[in-house]
């Protein structure tokens, strides 16, 4: 097992802040990382001078965007990384700014995600020169509408079961003001609209732009700062996975996941059952099913009826994607791991107001890219 | 005159029933579709120990859905995509013909061709039809 070195050296969130993710726009990019930093910095009630380094999660804004952005808020020429992992961009960013302050090189450090859709290269697995037979048919939102046929046939859930996901989820995000979609949806509505097998337009996550930041610190960065330590937040285990071979059988999805959440409850001595919010990457209605038992929160097969008893729900036993998730929330990539650790902040800090689970103690934030990868990081209330 | 293409010739072999050309590792068997020309995902070994291997496209559907909504024109919508477990192993998706394909039907694959195109190359596709 890999050393979970966030045990001995513990790294903690210390400051979250957001651009609202909307439709893609003429604003740029610059402005929307810029006001993410602002309010992080804010949050933390610290100044850029105090800021260490910086990782930048992004998969869409092309080299270089690091400086050019976070220079305007001072050109400290402190060092300065983009992260891409495709969908986990933002996740990775702020994996290796956690191992940045847990490796001692450095106190406090700014993980930034920040994405808009600029028509760049693209998905590198598309050109790898691995041809297929299916000619384009076969799309992101096609391969999840066949897992939902398989989850369906395989458990007996229903459409509306499924889409009930989105349902709670666009509930939660009517009321985030850092949501790309804002409006409580009827089901009838949710199950309008139909794109690929049960998935419909609002079963599947907006991808437009946005901003989310974290700023994270050491024990010594809290107590040189003068930083509430209150109102930090400490992040027990970070993972990263890719995909394995599976047996015939095994959805890869599934257990990439699974794996990625048993070595991450594993380094944080934490159990799926502790877990009393989940950000999970629910792109597209039937992950949350699929990732929720893959991560051990509920058992293969009941999670749909959970989700019809409202145990899933804020003020259940584990409120899943109270921000909305990426069906409300919305996923502009760089941003959205990032976001996940920030409302997960908020969470245990006691702070979401309407969105708040009660108690809030622990929490997990899930995502996965095209690649495959997937991220795991395990916070707790400090 | 028309001429028939394949339009993966790597991938689609024009015979009759049609085969589908994959991978395997001579030094651990490890079958693959399609044929990885950089090493085996199984065991490490280099593209040397790679050979082809014809697949029959038979098998069972292990998912199926109805596309409503697509970025091309081709194929027109709506269409029905699967996940077919080969008999010889391997998963593989592709677009079905026919109606009302179900969990477990069994499928084989069949050859589908485009009209003519100005250079009168008429390009073949792969499809999976209900047996």
């Amino acid at each position: 097992m890999a050393k979970n070195i966030l045990t001995d050296n513990p790294v903690y969130v210390v400051g979250i802040g957001f651009h609202q993710y909307q439709r893609t726009s003429s604003q740029s990019y610059v402005s929307l990382g810029l006001a993410a930093t602002r309010e992080a910095l804010k949050d933390a009630a610290i100044g850029w001078p105090s800021i260490e380094v910086a990782y930048t999660g992004t998969a869409m804004l092309g080299m270089g965007a690091s400086r050019i952005m976070l220079s305007r808020l001072g050109a400290t020429g402190i060092p300065m990384t983009q992260v891409e992992n495709a969908s986990a961009s933002g996740s990775s960013a702020v994996a290796v700014a956690s191992l940045e302050i847990a490796s001692g090189r450095s106190d406090i450090a700014l993980a930034l995600g920040v994405d808009k859709q600029s028509g760049g290269l693209g998905a590198a697995p598309a050109r790898a020169g691995i041809n297929n037979l299916e000619a384009g048919a076969i799309v992101p939102f096609t391969h999840f509408a066949l897992l939902a046929s398989e989850y369906m046939h395989l458990h007996g859930t229903k459409p509306e079961q499924v889409a009930a996901v989105a349902f709670k989820n666009h509930r939660n995000g009517a009321n985030n003001p850092y949501a790309q979609r804002q409006k409580h949806r009827s089901l009838e509505e949710i199950m309008s609209e139909p794109i690929s097998g049960s998935l419909t337009r609002l079963q599947c996550c907006p991808v437009g732009e946005g901003a989310a930041a974290v700023i994270l610190a050491s024990d010594a960065g809290i107590k040189k700062l003068g930083i509430d330590k209150r109102r930090s937040v400490k992040i027990l285990s970070s993972v990263t996975q890719t995909e394995g071979l599976y047996s015939p059988g095994e959805g890869i999805d599934a257990a990439l996941t699974a794996e990625t959440a048993r070595l991450a409850f594993e380094q944080s001595s934490v159990e799926p059952s502790d877990i009393d919010v989940l950000e999970v990457h629910d792109a597209f209605s039937i992950e949350e099913l699929l990732y929720a038992e893959a991560l051990g929160i509920t058992k293969p097969g009941e999670t749909a009826s959970l989700i019809q008893s409202g145990s899933l729900d804020i003020g259940g036993k584990c409120a899943i994607s109270p921000s909305g998730g990426l069906l409300a929330m919305g996923h502009p990539i760089g941003p959205t791991g990032v976001g996940q650790v920030a409302e997960i902040t908020r969470q245990l800090r006691g702070e979401a107001g309407v969105r708040q689970q009660p108690n809030a103690q622990t929490a997990l934030a899930h995502m996965v890219g095209i690649g495959a990868v997937c991220v795991v990081h395990v916070l707790q209330k400090n | 005159m028309t001429i028939l293409r394949s339009r993966y010739p790597d991938l689609l072999k024009l015979v009759d029933p049609p085969l589908i050309v994959g991978g395997i590792c001579r030094l651990c068997d490890y079958l693959t579709f399609p044929r990885d020309p950089y090493g085996c995902e199984n065991c490490g070994s280099t593209s040397e120990e790679l050979d082809s291997y014809e697949f029959s496209p038979t098998g069972s559907i292990q998912a199926v859905v109805t596309v409503h909504r697509h970025h091309n024109p081709q194929p027109e919508v709506p269409f029905n995509v699967a996940v077919i477990n080969l008999s010889e192993g391997p998963l593989i998706k592709g677009i079905i013909e026919g109606n009302n394909p179900k969990v477990g039907s069994l499928v084989k694959g069949i050859i589908v061709t485009s009209k003519p195109d100005s250079e009168g190359i008429s390009w073949a596709d792969l499809r999976f039809r209900l047996v």
